[in-house]
């Protein structure tokens, strides 16, 4: 009589079926609820890429150990956003997931991408201010302002491609451990799913466009700061791409990355696996792929009427 | 030989990528550009004389 509970994980299509609704329900938020959220996000990662920066400054760890404890403590900015709830813009390239469904159209994941970026921007930019106001770059005989400052000094020395690679590789563990989360009951599995591919992903070295837009314009205002340039043993010409101009090449090259790694590599992937018609309802056309770009609507209806038609 | 061999195929796989998402995005662009052409442009033909009908009614 009594109602069964059960603590089971939920199963890959379950998790897949959840994401799509977790996407149009994200993609539906009025623009000020998502914009706040947005700048949550934002200032969260910040505080994951401000506790890495501390915690691996002359730790003393062998290089393996050190990546891995940074990697540890930098899973706090994903678990704020996942468990305290915000609007990453690396997360939601999973809502590509309800795009391909056809339960939304490319407008609405763009207008989502768009809000929630420009909201990670200004809560990173946010955070990064009041780090700087902290002075905590100055701990440590202005170490930690060193770390700071060479972690964004070898960000803006990548090439394109380190850059596009990276990214791609980065957004796959983080929406790997966004997906992870899909099958969790609990906050305490939701952290266990987040822990080890963050870790990976900052321990292998990956670029996260988001934690970036902490990392380097930390690094472009310490830049100016004499004994942290002294502390990194770097002198002026050391910096010279460390700019406005290597910040933004940067960015381009890690968000392109970061799309492809989240949205195709994770999400379309894993809706081509259990989301997508199957033989019985449709078979899936090529077609299908370009009215998802050109006409997100006639597939909606198809969609629509094959609902109504199984219902009947 | 083998560096240049593996440079190429990185520059093959980033301009992929690229495109794929460039592409994608742009698309998007495109759709929200429309969307908003045909809200304006129905908000511009809505037929005026709704309200007045409604005001007439109720007078």
């Amino acid at each position: 009589m009594s109602s069964q509970v059960t603590i089971d994980a939920f199963p890959p299509p379950e998790m897949a079926e959840r994401m799509e609704n977790v996407g149009v329900s994200k993609a539906n938020l009025d623009f000020w609820s998502m914009f706040a959220l947005a700048v949550l996000a934002g200032s969260f990662i910040g505080m994951g890429a401000e506790f890495f920066t501390l915690v691996i400054t002359d730790s003393g760890l062998g290089f393996g150990m050190q990546k891995l404890v940074g990697g540890l403590v930098f899973s706090l900015g994903l678990v704020l956003v996942i468990i305290a709830g915000a609007e990453l813009f690396t997360g939601n390239n999973l809502i590509m997931m309800a795009w391909v469904s056809g339960k939304l159209t490319l407008a609405q994941v763009m207008r989502n991408w768009i809000i929630v970026y420009t909201g990670n921007l200004v809560g990173a930019l946010v955070e990064v201010t009041l780090m700087y106001i902290t002075r905590q770059w100055a701990f440590a005989n202005y170490h930690v302002g060193a770390t700071a400052l060479n972690i964004a000094n070898a960000k803006v020395n990548l090439s394109f491609t380190e850059g596009v690679v990276r990214g791609v590789m980065c957004n796959a563990l983080v929406c790997l451990a966004v997906w992870l989360c899909m099958s969790a009951r609990s906050v305490t599995d939701k952290i266990l799913a987040i822990l080890f591919p963050i870790t990976a992903f900052v321990a292998s070295g990956f670029e996260h466009s988001i934690a970036n837009m902490y990392f380097v314009p930390m690094g472009l205002l310490l830049k100016d700061q004499p004994e942290a340039v002294a502390a990194a043993g770097k002198v002026a010409g050391d910096l010279v791409n460390l700019n406005m101009q290597g910040f933004i090449k940067n960015l381009v090259a890690v968000t392109t990355g970061n799309v492809f790694g989240g949205g195709f590599m994770v999400a379309v992937v894993y809706w081509f696996i259990y989301r997508r018609p199957r033989e019985t309802e449709r078979r899936f056309r090529v077609q299908d792929v370009f009215n998802l770009f050109l006409s997100p609507s006639s597939v909606r209806i198809q969609k629509s009427n094959r609902t109504e038609i199984e219902e009947v | 030989m083998e560096n240049s061999l593996f440079d190429t195929v990185g520059l093959i796989v980033a301009l992929f990528v690229s495109v794929v998402v460039w592409g994608t995005l742009i698309a998007g662009l495109y759709q929200i550009v429309r969307e908003e052409v045909h809200q304006a442009r129905t908000k511009l033909h809505k037929p005026r004389i709704e309200g007045s009908a409604i005001r007439s009614v109720e007078a």
